[in-house]
């Protein structure tokens, strides 16, 4: 059994613990519920590795941390030991867009080998074309640790799974 | 040596050739100088060597000429021009301003020397100026400059060199530095490459002669230094500084101890505290049970079942059972390895690793202030607890019920500093993979998980039995000899009193024996009036218990009597010894002395009356007077042969007196003892008998109780007679006094 642990960054109310809940739970709420210190899931998923045949199951320990500012002292010891992390962003709010290479400073300072997944979140809120025009303006994280950046809606649940699984694909 | 070139009979080449006279003479200049200067001026741009010499010779040879107008000022003037010339001569080029004081050198000579012969001076300069020309145009032609040049430039240097090594330092010293720099920019490698190999040589001289220096420079950046090498090889730095760490911290206790306590404390100091407050709540708890009845009862207990006392307190608590055991990664919140207890209900065990991190990290950030780093130790609710035990890198979570004990403890950190020693570094760099993790750190948790022991199997403890029946032998035979001597003591205590009391003086002064004290002694203790008495009594004990020492503590108090009843006890005394047989004695008491008169009738029977009167309490001394008053009358009756027939002169003479001696002394009575001659035999054999039963019955006659008369036959020779004295002595009857020793 492999273990993993991952890491939910970003500002808040930006669909964090809504992104997990939909991931583990197959739930969403609408409902804000701000979270504390930090919260704790857990999913099995199953790899499949093209090279050998049997499918090596993962346990992934998820971390899903406040993102309240003034916790901020507190993330990086939460931050310890994650094999991966994935930064959120809300599509509807610039400035959580704009948060984002500090979120990945700040996970890259504690885990200088981690693998980071952004997610832009909040999709179905937001009209296409300005999704593609926010998107160009935001190429600054283009960093070798950045593999993907996923445009997910925990609401509809599109994308959540795909972008965890990569995810947890790319940490062994 | 060349033709004098003024002299006008030389040849016309001489003064046709492009020279400085021929100029000189052509020109027609309002002054011979202007002419000069002009022609210089223009060239002085070139030259060339031989016609430089060629020019220079001319004007040795014009200052000769000269010399007798003015030769130290001509002299002075050629040098001037020589040594102008000269500098030109190794000049690539020279400017107008140079050339402008050169002019003015000589417009101010020539000013001085007016007088000189200038038509000659004037073919000089003319001669010297179609030189200079010829050289111009030469010096104008860079190439051919160059190819002049070159053949010499190494031998100019050389000599330079040669001659003043620091004029040529100080010619290049300006361009040295944009020479290495523009080299390097141009072909970095190249200029390393050349530098290099120098570079160590040039570090170590640099050491010797200045390393401050040296390590000022270097010192900067060190840090950053070595942080690069951890980057690249972490192990290195490692296997380099790890042989010294030790000495080092050492070291540094040495120099700066707080430095070192500070550094440590935050790590160290909550431990210790920790520690510390455990400790002390152990001993305080040992020191409450230690004494308690709970406590000996546990001890007794313990010994009883052969089973150690801490096993016991272990199993004493019943309801203690770890229901788990979690190693748990520090940083991750991942979990390394478990145990779970067998059978009912099964934790979560990684999501509560994760929690338990994730609080574990809230307490440190939030509640305690950064200066210090305190862990979380244990978590309660209700009757169950988690017991966390941290390390460096990992930490152990305990799930129990009940109270854990101190041991248990000890137990739990003992197997977390076991399991760091030997798998740190698989342990640091924990991945999430638990295959990584070796099997043998499984096993080591598995003691933690505390489950019912059974009891050991109970051995004899003989040596307790042993213990017990030494420690009664030790209480019960001393006792017993304790016991022994006390009755031996009391035995002897009572023979002393015994014969004490035999002793009637002592009835009136009881003397104590006392055997407690010192082995077989006996002490005495008491008060009596004389020390003759206090002799008494340790000679009697020494009779009766010769066995024994004595510690004679008897006073002998001088009791002073009373005059009175003193004298009234001697008169009683003395009217006592009157009745005594024989003894007729008078007392006269003058205290404390008794002065003794009187008769007694055996010598004995004074010793006797002496001390009976020295007994008396009071009396202190006694003189004696007494006389010696042996019997007074014949105490032998003599016979005629074959007769037991008293004479008759005899019974007035001495039966008659006997009688009466008899009389004065009523207790008196006497022993009759009759001898008989040797030839009285046969029929004469008891004459003896009948001898003496004649005297009784004659002192009868005289009035003498016949009860008193004691009448005895003796064979053999009467005392005091021998074997060959005339045989009537033999014919006897002896008269003795028998003494009563009732006088006691």
């Amino acid at each position: 059994m492999i273990y993993k642990k991952i890491c939910l960054i970003g500002d808040f109310a930006v669909g964090k613990t809504s992104l997990v809940r939909r991931f583990v739970d197959r739930q969403f709420s609408d409902q804000y519920l701000s979270t504390i210190g930090v919260k704790i899931s857990r999913k099995k998923i199953n790899l499949s590795s093209p090279e050998t045949d049997n499918p090596q199951v993962m346990q992934l320990m998820i971390w899903d941390i406040e993102g309240q500012t003034r916790f901020k002292d507190i993330a990086p010891s939460y931050l310890q030991g994650s094999s991966g992390a994935v930064i959120v962003a809300d599509l509807t709010r610039q400035d959580t867009i704009n948060h984002l290479p500090q979120h990945i400073d700040l996970f890259l300072s504690i885990n200088p080998q981690g693998v980071i997944v952004i997610a832009f979140n909040k999709t179905d809120l937001v009209k296409y074309e300005s999704i593609l025009q926010r998107f160009q303006n935001n190429k600054s994280f283009k960093q070798e640790q950045v593999t993907l950046v996923y445009q997910t809606s925990a609401k509809t649940g599109i994308y959540v799974d795909e972008m965890f699984n990569h995810l947890a694909q790319n940490l062994i | 040596m060349p033709d004098h070139p003024l002299d006008p009979s030389l040849p016309q080449e001489h003064l046709q050739h492009d020279s400085f006279y021929h100029h000189f003479l052509s020109v027609e200049t309002p002054h011979p100088m202007q002419g000069i200067t002009e022609y210089l001026k223009k060239i002085i741009l070139g030259f060339n060597t031989a016609e430089f010499a060629g020019l220079k010779q001319q004007i040795l040879l014009l200052s000769e000429r000269y010399e007798q107008i003015n030769p130290s000022e001509l002299k002075a003037l050629s040098a001037e021009i020589q040594s102008q010339l000269n500098s030109v001569e190794y000049q690539c080029h020279t400017n107008a301003a140079e050339f402008e004081a050169l002019k003015q050198q000589i417009l101010s000579l020539s000013e001085q020397y007016e007088q000189i012969d200038w038509s000659e001076l004037k073919t000089l300069s003319a001669e010297i100026q179609s030189q200079l020309n010829s050289l111009e145009h030469q010096f104008h032609d860079p190439a051919y400059l160059t190819e002049l040049m070159v053949p010499c430039i190494t031998e100019i240097l050389n000599r330079r060199i040669q001659n003043s090594k620091t004029e040529v330092i100080q010619a290049l010293l300006p361009i040295i530095d944009e020479l290495v720099r523009l080299k390097a920019q141009q072909n970095r490698q190249q200029m390393s490459q050349a530098i290099a190999t120098l570079i160590p040589l040039a570090i170590q001289h640099q050491i010797q002669t200045s390393p401050k220096e040296m390590a000022q420079a270097i010192a900067p950046e060190m840090g950053a230094a070595i942080q690069e090498q951890i980057r690249l090889d972490q192990d290195e730095i490692i296997k380099a500084l790890a042989p010294t760490m030790g000495k080092a911290i050492q070291e540094q206790i040495i120099l700066e101890r707080d430095a070192m306590v500070d550094a440590l404390y935050p790590v160290i100091g909550s431990t210790i505290t920790r520690y510390l407050a455990e400790a002390l709540r152990e001993i305080n708890q040992k020191i409450e049970t230690a004494l308690s009845i709970q406590g000996i009862q546990r001890k007794i207990r313990a010994k009883m079942q052969g089973v150690s006392e801490a096993e016991l307190i272990l199993l004493e608590a019943i309801h203690s059972k770890v229901q788990a055991v979690l190693l748990i990664h520090k940083a991750s919140g991942l979990l390394i390895t478990e145990i779970q207890q067998e059978g009912e209900y099964r934790l979560d065990s990684d999501m509560l690793a994760g929690m338990l991190t994730a609080i574990r990290s809230f307490v440190n950030d939030c509640v305690t202030n950064h200066q210090e780093i305190r862990e979380l130790n244990e978590i309660e609710y209700g009757d169950a607890r988690i017991l966390i035990e941290v390390a460096g890198y990992c930490y152990l979570a305990v799930i129990m019920q009940g109270e854990p004990h101190q041991q248990f403890i000890h137990k739990i950190r003992k197997t977390l500093s076991n399991i760091i020693q030997q798998h740190s570094q698989l342990i640091q760099n924990f991945d999430g993979n638990q295959e990584n993790i070796p099997v043998d750190v499984k096993q080591q948790l598995q003691p933690l998980i505390l489950k019912e022991q059974p009891p050991q199997k109970r051995q004899i403890p003989i040596l307790l039995i042993l213990l017990v029946l030494f420690l009664l032998g030790l209480i019960f035979v001393p006792w017993q000899m304790a016991e022994a001597r006390r009755r031996e003591n009391h035995q002897a205590e009572m023979k002393a009193r015994a014969a004490l009391t035999t002793e009637p003086e002592l009835a009136l002064y009881p003397v104590n024996v006392d055997a407690a004290q010192a082995n077989q002694t006996l002490t005495l203790s008491g008060k009596v009036p004389s020390q003759r008495l206090r002799q008494q009594v340790e000679t009697i004990l020494q009779q009766t218990l010769p066995s024994w020492n004595l510690d004679n503590n008897i006073i002998a108090v001088q009791v002073p009597a009373n005059p009175e009843q003193v004298e009234a006890e001697v008169k009683q005394m003395t009217a006592a010894l009157n009745q005594m047989n024989g003894i007729s004695i008078s007392t006269e008491y003058n205290s404390p002395k008794v002065r003794l008169q009187g008769t007694v009738i055996q010598s004995e029977e004074i010793e006797n009356v002496i001390q009976a009167f020295e007994k008396i309490k009071g009396v202190e001394s006694v003189q004696s007077q007494l006389t010696l008053q042996p019997f007074p009358i014949a105490t032998r009756i003599y016979f005629n042969l074959n007769s037991a027939e008293i004479i008759e002169r005899d019974f007035d003479e001495k039966i008659r007196l006997i009688s009466q001696y008899l009389k004065k002394y009523p207790q008196l009575r006497v022993k009759l003892i009759g001898y008989k001659d040797r030839r009285e035999i046969g029929l004469y054999q008891n004459i003896g008998l009948k001898r003496s039963q004649a005297v009784q019955t004659a002192l009868e006659s005289y009035g003498i109780d016949r009860r008193r008369i004691e009448v005895n036959q003796a064979t053999g020779i009467p005392p005091g007679v021998t074997p060959n004295q005339r045989q009537w002595l033999n014919r006897t009857v002896m008269i003795e006094i028998i003494h009563d020793n009732s006088n006691s």
